[in-house]
């Protein structure tokens, strides 16, 4: 029992954190998705969810790129590969504590 | 845990239907396409025009469908990108598995259709290509969108779509208007469901004072 409770420090601590593991939820269900869609979805201030892409971008967790589509100006972030793969392991880790404890 | 991050993951899809733009521009095709069978169920068969009318329908599907495409991208970008922010989709694993299974699906409902046309080939006024694509496009709306996405109103449109087909294939119509009116009463339920969640997007959606993104 204590191995399996030990196996939750080994989670990736920059996507356990609720904010950031709801934002690469998102982005791992699409291609990309704009600054006011994540802000929206996720709830938090402009602020919050800056800091919070920055964490990820910095960790090359996510990909941020302003562009346009058609006039409008967009904040476009992108789940890269590094990403994706944190999250494909997070999850994993934590069915596997959740089985070995229930 | 992870069965909330799979809600969250299917709310992200149903983001693609939640302004009623993509019905609304298939709903306007679905009712182009009931003008052109009306048409053609007006003009007499041996008539020139109506070979021009038989070429002019692949070209009215190929136009229809960059139109369509055109359509919602433009609206979307006009409406809801600027309110409620943009989204790419892809094309992941899951959906080309569920897309396999529509194929394999539709092919076995199309074999079982062509098998009852042939049990009631007797029965006087009886047109299986009005049941056929009525039952197609039902399932269509049915599995690949209302189960794929989790949007409630598209089995109620999969539903009327088989209901509709099988009512119009036991009509005395000709083929051409039982066409017609499928498609343009398929349409116009289209269009209106996309309309009134359209409308309910845009109330419930104002357009924020600043247009920039971040």
């Amino acid at each position: 029992m204590s191995e399996d409770l030990r196996s939750l420090t080994e989670l990736d601590r920059l996507i356990h954190e609720p904010a950031r593991l709801l934002i690469v939820t998102i982005l791992a269900s699409v291609a990309s998705a704009d600054f006011l869609f994540l802000q929206r979805e996720t709830g938090l201030t402009k602020g919050n969810l800056s800091a919070h892409l920055s964490k990820l971008e910095e960790a090359r967790y996510v990909k941020i790129e302003k562009t346009y589509k058609g006039k409008l100006p967009l904040t476009v972030c992108k789940l890269t590969a590094t990403g994706q793969k944190a999250l494909t392991q997070y999850r994993q880790q934590l069915q596997d504590f959740i089985e070995k404890t229930s | 845990m992870n069965n909330k991050l799979s809600e969250i993951e299917q709310r992200v899809k149903r983001y693609w239907y939640t302004d009623g733009i993509a019905e609304l521009s298939s709903g306007g095709m679905f009712i182009l396409l009931g003008v052109y069978f009306g048409i053609q169920g007006y003009v007499s068969q041996s008539s020139s025009v109506s070979i021009f009318l038989q070429v002019g329908l692949i070209l009215l599907m190929m136009a229809g469908a960059i139109s369509v495409s055109w359509l919602v991208n433009t609206l979307k970008t006009r409406l809801t990108y600027p309110r409620t922010g943009f989204v790419e989709y892809h094309l992941n694993e899951q959906d080309a598995r569920q897309r396999r299974y529509l194929v394999v699906a539709v092919a076995m409902i199309m074999l079982i259709a062509w098998t009852v046309l042939f049990k009631y080939k007797y029965i006087r006024g009886f047109d299986s290509i009005v049941l056929v694509i009525g039952i197609l496009a039902g399932v269509v709306f049915v599995t690949l969108r209302g189960k794929s996405s989790g949007v409630k109103r598209f089995y109620v449109l999969g539903a009327f779509s088989i209901l509709l087909g099988i009512g119009l294939s036991l009509g005395g119509l000709s083929r051409a208007y039982r066409l017609a009116l499928y498609f343009g009463l398929f349409g116009f339920a289209v269009m209106i469901s996309g309309g009134l969640v359209l409308r309910r997007y845009l109330s419930e959606n104002p357009m924020p004072a600043e247009t920039e993104n971040e």
